[in-house]
């Protein structure tokens, strides 16, 4: 004799979870198409966008809802990089205030694109290194930096400057 | 091809664990995706040991890798033989809707590829986290030399480095930073999450309840989305899901009186691993010790607790004690906690924002998941006594996760506004694994009306 855990399935119940099962369906293709749509209407605000290295950080950290690819901006540092040592520290100074909220920090957020961009060199915001890279919003950023100990080493003219501290 | 390695070692892996007699190939998806997950963890673990301490033993770190693949081969050649000598058939569990839900599952996974692949070359080296913390972590470790310690200055300095150590695994063996190993080892953590959650399903309530949850978690963009953004939020859902879906099948032989020791000694592996990979892990293996010991507190269980949970945790316990700084959340508390539990708005600020989760997160999976539940009401949500243990550890977590949030010496409200989405998303396949697993009978009817006046015998849910 057959147990109760082992009788034919009710049609009735049956017609129940067939039911249920196309409903989860369907509402599992509405949530792909809502999810999709979204990004599709992102990519579309990014296409329209006007590029440039604070945008693009801007970008990166969310302030626009979009991401995007760093290349652009670790490719600025291509000029330097050969006339630094391969590994060591290196001192770090930008023309862009800090800021205290986190999700606007550009001057947190730059610092953190040049360390991807010279890793596996340790970078510091300390003037007081061999070697120190400049990474300014404007191309003229470099007269804002006013230490007499360092020399210019080379401008790479996109705002990315290289000084070295003068021997005494 | 580092990773391919890697699989191969997490396949041996998980073959020397899997119980005897208990064939692992009728379920191929589960251990698969364990062995994905296992592998990559496993080499991240090697190679950050060969950084940390043995680099002036050894000039590369393939010989751990050798020497642990020479450990895993007889075990695995003893294990065959016992799977062999197993008298098992296919699995016949069968309905006359699975072969279309099968195709739709891969219908949408071959979708969810492509939008990855669309994802990742706009954003090669992902979102900010993934810039921030675990790429700039991995180039430190890949390249940095002596300099590797460099790691605690990174995004969250003391947020453990199983992602990064994967990735850094890849560039060393490639010789450059190559965008690809991120976004690789991101897909192989998403896909073998969907993986996992199908396995799991198709071995407890057939294939049908696994085909079910993978469309649910496949229509998930926004794990997707963090997928290809490179987060580690991603890889913790992934030992999340692994710890749920191992606890709930070693639960079930215990109660066929079959071994259940590898399955908890992988559980607890992959919770070490979890806590290895971000600091919400910690919590999980304290929660999965909990269960355990509460819900069986065998001698024998606590042993694949301990022998589990070892490889992750002697690593953290060094980079913690030794490497990395005081831990945020930790060394903010002061005397203004004990405010913080007392103090009843945050507490309803921290529910306000858990229920817009719980009817938001994951483009609504949970309202869709009540939907099912309301609609399905012949296949009454049985909480069976193997499912427990797993239902009990992600409410445990959830619990957790909240007096975090009561506690955090940071800004409430940017707290929940930056972390509780991805909080969610971490619990998110373990939460559709048990709803799934409770509201689906173990064997699926046909899904079309038509079909059944043909559809077999089945077992329904006692009442």
């Amino acid at each position: 004799m057959p147990t109760h855990s082992q009788r034919p399935f009710d049609p009735a119940s049956n017609t129940r979870v067939s039911l249920a099962i196309w409903v989860l369906l369907a509402v599992c293709l509405i949530r792909t198409i809502g999810g999709y749509a979204g990004n599709l209407l992102q990519l579309k605000k990014e296409l329209h966008s006007t590029p440039g290295a604070t945008h693009e950080i801007h970008y990166l950290r969310g302030v626009v809802p979009v991401i995007t690819d760093p290349t652009a901006y670790y490719a600025r540092f291509v000029p330097i990089r050969a006339l630094l040592p391969p590994t060591g520290m290196v001192g770090y100074v930008s023309d862009l205030p800090p800021v205290r909220d986190l999700d606007q920090d550009i001057y947190q957020s730059s610092l953190v694109l040049a360390q991807n961009a010279l890793s596996p060199l340790k970078v510091r915001t300390d003037k007081r290194c061999e070697w120190v890279v400049g990474n300014f919003d404007r191309p003229d950023g470099a007269r804002s930096v006013k230490e007499p100990s360092l020399e210019l080493v080379k401008d790479a003219g996109n705002g990315v400057v290289l000084f070295r501290r003068k021997r005494s | 091809m580092s990773w391919v390695v890697a699989i191969a070692i997490g396949l041996l892996a998980t073959l020397a664990v899997w119980p005897e007699r208990d064939s692992p190939w009728r379920d191929w998806p589960l251990m698969l995706s364990l062995s994905i997950g296992l592998g990559l963890s496993f080499t991240s673990l090697t190679y950050f040991l060969w950084v940390a301490r043995l680099r002036s033993m050894l000039s590369s770190p393939h010989p751990l890798d050798v020497g642990l693949t020479i450990l895993l081969i007889p075990v695995v050649a003893m294990r065959v033989r016992s799977w062999k000598t197993e008298q098992s058939g296919p699995d016949s569990r069968r309905s006359h809707g699975t072969p279309l839900f099968a195709a739709l599952t891969m219908a949408l996974a071959s979708l969810d590829a492509a939008a990855f692949l669309v994802m990742s070359r706009r954003a090669p080296f992902g979102g900010w986290d993934a810039l921030a913390t675990w790429n700039l972590k991995a180039r430190y470790l890949a390249f940095g030399g002596a300099d590797w310690t460099e790691v605690i200055r990174c995004g969250l300095a003391d947020y453990p480095l199983l992602l990064s150590g994967a990735i850094a695994r890849i560039w060393y063996d490639a010789g450059h930073a190559s965008p690809l190993a991120p976004a690789l080892i991101g897909a192989l953590f998403t896909f073998a999450t969907a993986g996992l959650l199908i396995g799991g399903l198709r071995r407890l309530r057939g294939p049908m309840a696994g085909w079910l949850g993978g469309t649910l978690l496949l229509a998930t963009p926004s794990f997707l989305k963090h997928g290809a953004r490179q987060y580690a939020d991603i890889p913790v859902a992934f030992f999340i899901l692994a710890t749920v879906v191992l606890l709930t099948v070693s639960a079930k032989q215990r109660g066929e009186n079959r071994s259940s020791w590898g399955f908890i000694a992988l559980a607890a592996l992959f919770a070490g691993f979890a806590a290895w990979t971000k600091n919400e892990g910690e919590l999980l293996v304290a929660v999965l010790a909990l269960v355990l010991l509460v819900g069986s507190g065998r001698g024998r269980h606590l042993s694949a607790l301990v022998a589990g949970l070892t490889p992750a945790l002697v690593c953290l316990a060094y980079f913690k004690v030794a490497i990395a700084p005081a831990n945020d959340l930790v060394a903010g508390q002061d005397h203004s906690t004990w405010g913080k539990l007392l103090d009843p708005r945050r507490y309803a600020m921290i529910a306000e924002a858990f229920a817009v989760q719980a009817l938001t997160a994951g483009e609504a999976v949970f309202p869709s998941l009540a939907l099912y539940g309301w609609l399905n009401r012949c296949a009454r949500p049985r909480l069976e006594p193997w499912l427990r243990p797993a239902a009990a550890l992600l409410a445990l977590m959830t619990i957790g996760y909240f007096f975090v949030y009561v506690t955090t010496p940071h800004d409430l409200a940017w707290h929940l506004r930056t972390s509780l989405d991805r909080l969610v998303l971490q619990l998110l396949p373990g939460i559709v694994f048990v709803a799934i697993a409770a509201l689906t009978p173990e064997e699926y009817p046909a899904i079309a009306p038509a079909s059944t006046e043909s559809a077999p015998a089945i077992r329904v849910p006692t009442p």
